[in-house]
């Protein structure tokens, strides 16, 4: 299980308490959300990306797109893009 | 009169229950936000008084993000007009919890409300039942399951709405916030009594307050959130996440866990179809085959509808006698009805199949693989869904753009919609492609020969697509330049596509283009019928009788712009009546050739094409037309924006005269200078 911090703007250091970001996790890893940044964070907290929520990573499409990310025990994922600076 | 909201997440199911309640054949989609405008039906309660049964876009929260949240949100605070009276909220029982964050928020607007729990099988099959007694104890409110689709649970839940058996849950405010939080929304209580601590907790999470709050409560929120934020609390995840603590307790107490199934269906679907390379192939196949089908499969029925009108028009030709209202049968009525008629069996395949993708849910999925590519010319992954349907229809595209959040890249996916080559164009590409190219050019490619008039239509729709990412392109790099926005999109659970439904519903879109198309051109064919023969003027050569009607008034008034194209007044009135819709071309063509040549018997029937072809110029007796005129033309109609429908949508849906303006305006140049440039290098190839 890792932490993650569900943060999809591309950041080379997450936050100190947690181990690493969603966009480092490989496909059907899972981990919990430790913290939700970036400008999507209301939406994304509303739809149950909150604090200690166990979240897959279902898939990352080609060329560095969208991360699809399931909350455990859901049917549908979510897809998220990463934002490039 | 009784007014019950029907509220959900998107693909809840919400319209299915809409359907099966109120009886209405009425557009659902497995695409998060096919509802885009507000749809209302009857239902007839217990006392036989009348129900109002209204279906609400989806939304996953009181808090919008998107146009069309802000329409059902708006609705449900009773912003405009008086709240609903009761709600009847649709909970997707495979994903509970974050249906349930929307369906506490509606709990806390003290309207009477009722859960209804929907796809309990698929959440069967991941290992979860639901207990509805406990649900509904924990809610306050009554819960029901239903399957609407299968009619199973249906008939509890109507006597249910009937007899109002809805119910209030008596604390108005969530009782899990932090204690900063709470205090928050109790000061700005105390400060503006006439607003809502859900209102308020709704809209402390945004960075802005929505629009149509008042000054004062949009003030006060914005202090509440500077406090929090100073307290190092950021409100947009805070509130959230201490509403998702209440809803783990409610679903821990009331879901049952069975065994689930290994994987999922749509896991094992995905696995191929949004697979890094597979998911590619997949989607190209898709494509090709729907273009295929509408192109070659739909032009099988489309022979027989030619030949059907064909022969009514000889029937015509040989059973009146001639005269005016002859030449206007057959060329207008027969010729320009017919013509968009042949068009049908195109139109439905297409709509058909577009209708089969959305409700299987895998538009959703192409969303997700084209994101990437949409992004570098500015546009969104959730683009592609508008776009698509622009193939029909740019008035659908462009109102299906409202599930984009971000109001920059909306505004660049309607602006370029109207270059995605709509169905409406099918007639004039075809009439102009047979009238212009020889059927027997043929493009040679090593060993492959290819029917060059198939090539050109494939060119014409290429085009129109390259334009559309290149305006798009450009727009995002210099007039709306703005950093990239996020996306976010669900991805439904595939579903097998309800056919009979899809069938009916594209039958039903299709007569809407018969039937204004019909009228539409039958009235211009009469009106240019009746400009193109008056005034009646004695004493004059038929050459100057022509330029000296009504029409030929007009058209000599626009033939400057048009002559460097290799286009005379004739065609500057196919063009103008065309503005009102590109079908009408060919029937306005009809119209004005009948009139003025009715004594060839030899060129009349459906076949405008021909008549083209066959026009002299009145000076010199040579071809009046050549390619490079119709070419011209055909870059015309690729680029220009002659459509009053879409128009009359862009001022709608951006509020102002200003980006429909700008709009047709800009498409016109680029129409004139793109003919301008094709038919100069059509005519230096072909000498």
């Amino acid at each position: 299980m890792h932490n993650v911090v569900s943060d999809f703007n591309k950041v080379d250091q997450p936050a100190p308490h947690c181990e690493c970001t969603l966009d480092c996790l490989a496909n059907g890893t899972k981990g919990e959300v430790c913290s939700v940044t970036g400008p999507n964070r209301c939406r994304l907290a509303e739809l149950g990306f909150s604090r200690g929520c166990e979240v897959e990573v279902a898939r990352k499409s080609a060329f560095g797109g969208p991360i699809e990310v399931l909350r455990v025990e859901e049917a549908s994922g979510i897809t998220v893009r990463a934002v490039e600076d | 009169m009784t007014r019950i909201a029907l509220v959900g997440n998107p693909n809840a199911g919400k319209t299915t229950l809409f359907n099966a309640l109120t009886g209405l054949r009425h557009k659902v989609g497995n695409y998060p936000g096919v509802t885009v405008d507000v749809k209302s039906g009857a239902l007839r309660g217990g006392d036989n008084s009348e129900i109002d049964i209204i279906d609400l876009p989806g939304v996953y929260s009181l808090t919008p993000h998107s146009p069309d949240e802000d329409v059902a949100i708006k609705l449900l605070f009773g912003i405009d007009d008086a709240p609903p009276n009761f709600i009847v909220n649709v909970v997707d029982a495979s994903n509970l919890e974050r249906n349930l964050f929307l369906t506490t928020q509606l709990v806390e607007l003290g309207i009477p409300m009722l859960v209804v729990l929907t796809m309990t099988d698929a959440a069967a099959r991941r290992g979860l039942r639901i207990d509805e007694r406990t649900l509904s104890t924990e809610l306050g409110v009554p819960v029901v399951s239903t399957d609407a689709p299968k009619g199973a649970g249906l008939q509890t839940l109507v006597s249910r709405l009937q007899d109002q058996g809805f119910g209030i849950n008596i604390s108005p405010v969530y009782a899990g916030y932090s204690p900063e939080i709470t205090s928050t929304i109790s000061e700005i209580c105390a400060f503006s009594p006439d607003i809502s601590p859900v209102l308020i907790s709704t809209q402390l999470v945004r960075e802005t307050p929505s629009k149509w709050l008042t000054g004062t409560d949009s003030e006060l929120i914005e202090s509440g959130r500077a406090k929090l934020c100073a307290l190092d609390i950021d409100p947009s995840t805070a509130i959230a996440d201490d509403r998702y603590i209440g809803i783990g307790r409610i679903s821990a107490r009331s879901v049952i866990r069975t065994t689930a199934a290994a994987t999922s269906f749509s896991e094992r679907i995905d696995q191929i179809a949004l697979h890094k390379v597979g998911g590619y192939i997949v989607f190209l196949v898709i494509i090709t085959l729907v273009f295929h089908a509408i192109f070659t499969w739909a032009q099988i029925p489309a022979e027989w509808i030619k030949s059907g009108i064909d022969s009514l028009g000889a029937l015509v030709l040989s059973s009146m006698p001639a005269g005016e209202l002859r030449d206007l049968l057959i060329a207008g009525v027969i010729g320009g009805v017919g013509n968009t008629v042949v068009f049908l069996p195109q139109i439905l395949t297409l709509l058909f199949l577009l209708g089969l993708l959305e409700d299987s849910g895998y538009l959703a999925r192409g969303a997700f693989l084209l994101d990437r590519f949409m992004n570098r010319v500015g546009l969104h992954g959730k683009s592609f869904i508008p776009m698509l349907s622009s193939f029909a229809c740019a008035v659908p595209g462009i109102m299906a753009t409202r599930t984009i959040e971000s109001g920059r890249e909306r505004l660049v996916t309607m602006f370029v919609i109207p270059l995605i080559p709509c169905t409406a164009r099918i007639p004039v590409y075809t009439m102009l492609i047979a009238a212009f190219i020889p059927a027997s050019w043929r493009v040679n490619i090593g060993v492959a020969s290819l029917d060059g008039r198939a090539l050109c239509m494939v060119g014409l729709f290429i085009s129109g697509i390259a334009m559309s990412f290149a305006v798009a392109a450009i727009l995002s790099r210099t007039a709306m330049k703005a950093a990239p926005s996020t996306f976010m999109l669900e991805l439904p659970a595939y579903k097998f596509p309800r056919i009979g439904r899809i069938m009916r519903e594209s039958i039903d879109q299709a007569w809407l283009f018969i039937k204004r198309a019909g009228t539409m051109i039958l009235a211009i064919s009469i009106a240019l019928w009746f400009l193109s023969s008056h005034p009646k003027i004695q004493g004059k050569s038929p050459k100057e009788y022509e330029r000296s009607t009504y029409a030929g008034r007009v058209g000599t008034l626009v033939e400057p712009v048009l002559k460097p194209l290799g286009m005379d007044w004739k065609i500057g009135i196919g063009l103008l009546a065309s503005v009102a819709a590109r079908e009408v071309f060919v029937a306005a063509m009809g119209a004005i050739y009948n009139v003025e040549s009715s004594e060839d018997d030899d060129h009349l029937g459906v076949a405008v094409g021909a008549r083209m072809r066959a026009e002299k110029d009145p000076i010199t007796g040579n071809p009046a037309y050549d390619i490079g005129t119709g070419a011209a033309l055909l870059a015309f109609f690729v680029f220009a924006q002659q459509c009053m429908s879409t128009f009359a949508v862009m001022r709608r849906e951006t509020n102002g005269w200003k980006w429909p303006l700008l709009q047709s305006v800009a498409y016109l140049v680029l129409a004139w200078v793109a003919a301008f440039i094709v038919r100069t290098i059509v005519l230096a190839v072909n000498t």
